[in-house]
């Protein structure tokens, strides 16, 4: 029976499966501890913090992205996305949520809060379907990209752990995103971005908050 | 022998002295925050202020200093008081953001902080770890994984921002980081360059009025009354400061 339905699956839908069961394999691969098993939250060592405060800046924006996508598509009519696609749309705002969740968790008081800065996304991003569903693989490439860094890099295996589960739905939304868009699930294999890079790209969409000194001149 | 009872006296004398002078005849006195030294004597030069690190005047108060209103760079100083009974609720007048400061003529050619962890260890001015500023640079570097700037340079630790501003205004460190607004009181011995936003930890100042016996609460009600006034208001902003909402 297994084998009949593989042999009716059309190359996206393979494609999707590659996707999710690369992504299965190595999130088995990582060694998670009891205590992230247990629901503690994970005690990141040293600079590994970083990864989850970039992390949780990063998602803050990525839902902003999708409220403003959803928000978008409906004035398009017939242009914009079918009651299925925002239905997928929608589903990938609420991974990324608790993706936010996850985080917020781990960092306590030290997450970001509302207030702490304003999302800033380029109209351009919002201007057609295209454009949104490229925008947001971007964003989820980057996001992904930046927690693949952690997987290889971090000192705590708590961190890689955690890390590990938030690269594997970011990959998924990445593989929606190309499917929507009509391109293979997979566009290559993604690769890590560093710390200067990362730091660089996200500040590209936010600013500082209400209450923050106004920018002036070289500051 | 007579030198020690004449001091007793001397000191006697000038407490009985002091109390019996009104109020409203002595100057209310303030003790802020060293990033505050700009524009506290704007908003009303007739104080007498005390300039100092957050922690540093937390501690003198704690131990009954002469203050009648603290105004810290952090919330935590003014709420540790607070809990001890020792000042009144705290409120937040301003908000400020870190900036990496150079020389005029930056000599080790930095342009971005990630310029910190390449190349020959450099000499960099970074307040201490209990004083506010030194507490906010740390947890900046820890957001962008840039500990070891910390431990891969030459660095001093100093009790106050005033005292990272002068190692490099002076050309004693490459670099330092501080808070915008006192790049914008150096602007003419260095140069600012902006840290990324979403690393920046939020940097709220806090003020209490000190619970003391003897304390100027009316003087130190009308000094808080003229930091939270428009005019204070318009002078922080111009200052650099940031300005919580009403």
């Amino acid at each position: 029976m297994s084998g009949q339905s593989d042999a009716r699956l059309d190359r996206a839908a393979f494609l999707r499966r590659g996707v999710a069961g690369a992504i299965a394999a190595s999130a088995a691969g990582l060694s998670i501890p009891a205590r992230s098993r247990a629901g503690a939250p994970v005690r990141p060592a040293g600079e590994d913090i970083g990864f989850f405060q970039w992390g949780a800046t990063a998602e803050l924006v990525s839902l902003g992205f999708y409220d403003r996508a959803l928000h978008a598509s409906l004035t398009w009519g017939a242009r914009g996305f079918s009651a299925a696609e925002r239905t997928r749309l929608k589903l990938a705002r609420a991974a990324d949520a608790e993706h936010l969740r996850k985080l917020r968790y781990t960092l306590q008081g030290d997450a970001p809060k509302a207030g702490d800065f304003t999302i800033a996304l380029p109209d351009s991003a919002f201007r057609d379907r295209g454009s949104i569903l490229d925008f947001g693989a971007g964003l989820a490439e980057l996001i992904s990209g930046v927690y693949l860094d952690g997987v290889t890099s971090a000192a705590d295996p708590g961190t890689r752990a955690l890390l590990g589960r938030l690269l594997a739905g970011e990959s998924q939304q990445i593989s929606a995103l190309h499917v929507l868009a009509g391109r293979p699930a997979t566009a290559g294999l993604l690769r890590p971005v560093f710390p200067q890079q990362a730091s660089d790209a996200l500040d590209r969409y936010i600013q500082p908050g209400p209450s923050a000194p106004r920018a002036r001149g070289g500051a | 022998m007579l030198r020690k009872p004449f001091l007793l006296l001397a000191a006697s004398a000038a407490l009985v002295i002091a109390a019996m002078v009104p109020a409203a005849a002595r100057a209310t006195t303030v003790y802020a925050a060293t990033s505050l030294r700009d524009v506290f004597p704007r908003i009303d030069g007739g104080m007498t202020f005390s300039f100092a690190g957050s922690n540093t005047l937390q501690l003198q108060i704690e131990r009954g200093a002469p203050a009648d209103v603290f105004a810290s760079a952090s919330p935590k100083e003014p709420q540790a008081l607070y809990a001890e009974k020792k000042c009144g609720r705290p409120a937040v007048f301003a908000t400020n953001v870190l900036v990496l400061i150079v020389p005029k003529d930056n000599p080790a050619g930095i342009t971005s902080v990630y310029d910190l962890k390449q190349g020959s260890p450099k000499r960099i001015a970074v307040g201490s770890a209990g004083v506010p500023v030194g507490g906010y640079t740390r947890q900046l570097l820890a957001r962008m994984r840039l500990g070891r700037v910390l431990t891969q340079n030459i660095v001093s630790n100093e009790s106050n921002v005033g005292g990272v501003v002068t190692k490099v205004a002076l050309g004693s460190a490459v670099a330092g980081f501080v808070y915008v607004t006192d790049g914008k009181i150096a602007s003419d011995r260095v140069r600012t360059i902006r840290l990324p936003t979403w690393a920046q930890p939020p940097i709220r100042y806090e003020y209490c009025i000190v619970q003391r016996t003897g304390a100027d609460r009316a003087g130190a009600q009308a000094f808080v009354n003229k930091v939270r006034s428009p005019r204070g208001r318009r002078l922080l902003d111009a200052a650099g400061f940031g300005l919580p909402r009403r």
